[in-house]
């Protein structure tokens, strides 16, 4: 949403490079409009509303985003750069509780769709192959690095979970015509052949350093916007 | 939380319950946005994807204008926003979250979700590799 959802795009569509302002609400959720044709975008599932580009059927593409805690990401990437803070805007930041329970009535009129299977402001890993939709609740792992194995969409994947941290990612396991067995070991995910994974679905260390899992549309999220965009999302173990 | 400004008229008050909703605040607003008023009638059916992974039906084949609301575009996405080092980096919890892009080369690049709330839109280019990155 606003809140608690960071997804990631490649602003290239067509050939086309596209820069955005924000435009208002949708399902509980930000959307944008395109600098260029003035198109209105969901920041959601990168797809057109209206405007111009909406005939044609434009799409942004959604690639990784790593949303977990500062002290997990910088242990990860020392060498990390960072957005820098921007006195003038010092007013305007403010500290985020992802998760946090309410919703305010302006957001709610936007919603097509409200499911109370779980709270509106659950924290879950928005998960998405081929059409079909899943949320995994991230309060329903332990409180470490998790790794979940599942097929969503005719495709084996990888679902990467720390709620500690906030974090969650998925990755397809299919690699140069394996399957890979990944799971955790002394707090990092691991396969058979020793090989050491990143947050980012790279392994860094071991006899496959160097080779990148396939990202699987995923994002962390909060329940009321997955369900308003994916009323037919799953819920993992139910 | 911004009431002051959010009292003025609907493209102010979205504005300010964009910004709001990530923070602490709560309080219900009582004033009911016209949003089905905002949109003209128009046609936007757009067919299911065919080539794309994610072949489910998108916002695009299931929109319902009278859902949208705009604001008129509130200029607080940051274009080409200025990196530094992690260890110069004063402000952050340990706690609190970030929004992590890999870029081609390996670099690593966090857009603080404290900064994100507000902004809304992070783009530029980071390796020459175009990005957008929305909270």
């Amino acid at each position: 949403m606003v809140c608690s959802s960071g997804v990631g795009f490649d602003p290239v569509v067509d050939g086309t490079r596209y820069r955005f302002d924000n435009a208002g609400l949708y399902n509980g959720l930000f959307v944008m409009a395109d600098r260029t044709t003035g198109s209105v975008w969901t920041h959601y599932d990168g797809t057109v509303l209206q405007g111009p580009l909406a005939e044609a059927g434009a799409r942004l593409e959604i690639v990784p985003l790593v949303h977990l805690t500062w002290e997990d990401w910088k242990a990860e990437y020392p060498d990390s750069r960072v957005m820098d803070w921007i006195d003038e805007f010092a007013q305007r930041y403010r500290e985020v509780d992802p998760g946090r329970p309410g919703l305010s009535e302006t957001f709610t009129e936007t919603i097509q769709n409200f499911d109370d299977r779980l709270a509106q402001n659950e924290l879950v890993l928005g998960v998405g192959v081929s059409g079909e939709y899943r949320a995994y609740v991230l309060a329903d792992q332990p409180a470490e690095l998790t790794v979940v194995h599942d097929i969503l969409g005719g495709e084996p994947i990888a679902v990467f979970i720390d709620p500690s941290s906030s974090f969650g990612i998925a990755y397809s396991t299919r690699l140069d015509g394996e399957t890979l067995e990944l799971f955790v070991s002394d707090g990092e995910v691991v396969d058979a052949s020793g090989s050491v994974w990143n947050s980012s679905g790279r392994a860094v260390s071991g006899p496959r350093a160097g080779s990148q899992l396939t990202f699987v549309t995923s994002f962390v999220t909060e329940w009321y916007g997955w369900v308003a965009y994916h009323p037919e999302t799953s819920i993992y173990g139910e | 939380m911004v009431n002051g400004v959010g009292l003025l008229f609907g493209p102010l008050l979205t504005i300010a319950l964009t910004a709001a909703a990530c923070s602490s605040a709560t309080s219900q607003e009582q004033v009911a946005a016209d949003h089905a008023s905002e949109e003209e009638a128009g046609s936007t059916t757009v067919a299911p994807g065919d080539s794309n992974d994610d072949q489910g039906s998108t916002a695009a084949d299931t929109f319902d204008e009278d859902y949208l609301m705009l604001n008129g575009g509130a200029g607080t996405a940051i274009d080409d926003p200025a990196f530094i080092p992690a260890d110069e980096v004063s402000w952050l919890d340990d706690d609190d979250v970030v929004l992590g892009w890999v870029s081609d080369d390996g670099g690593a690049y966090a857009f603080p979700v404290m900064q994100m709330a507000y902004h809304h839109i992070a783009q530029g280019d980071i390796s020459g590799e175009p990005y957008l990155v929305t909270y």
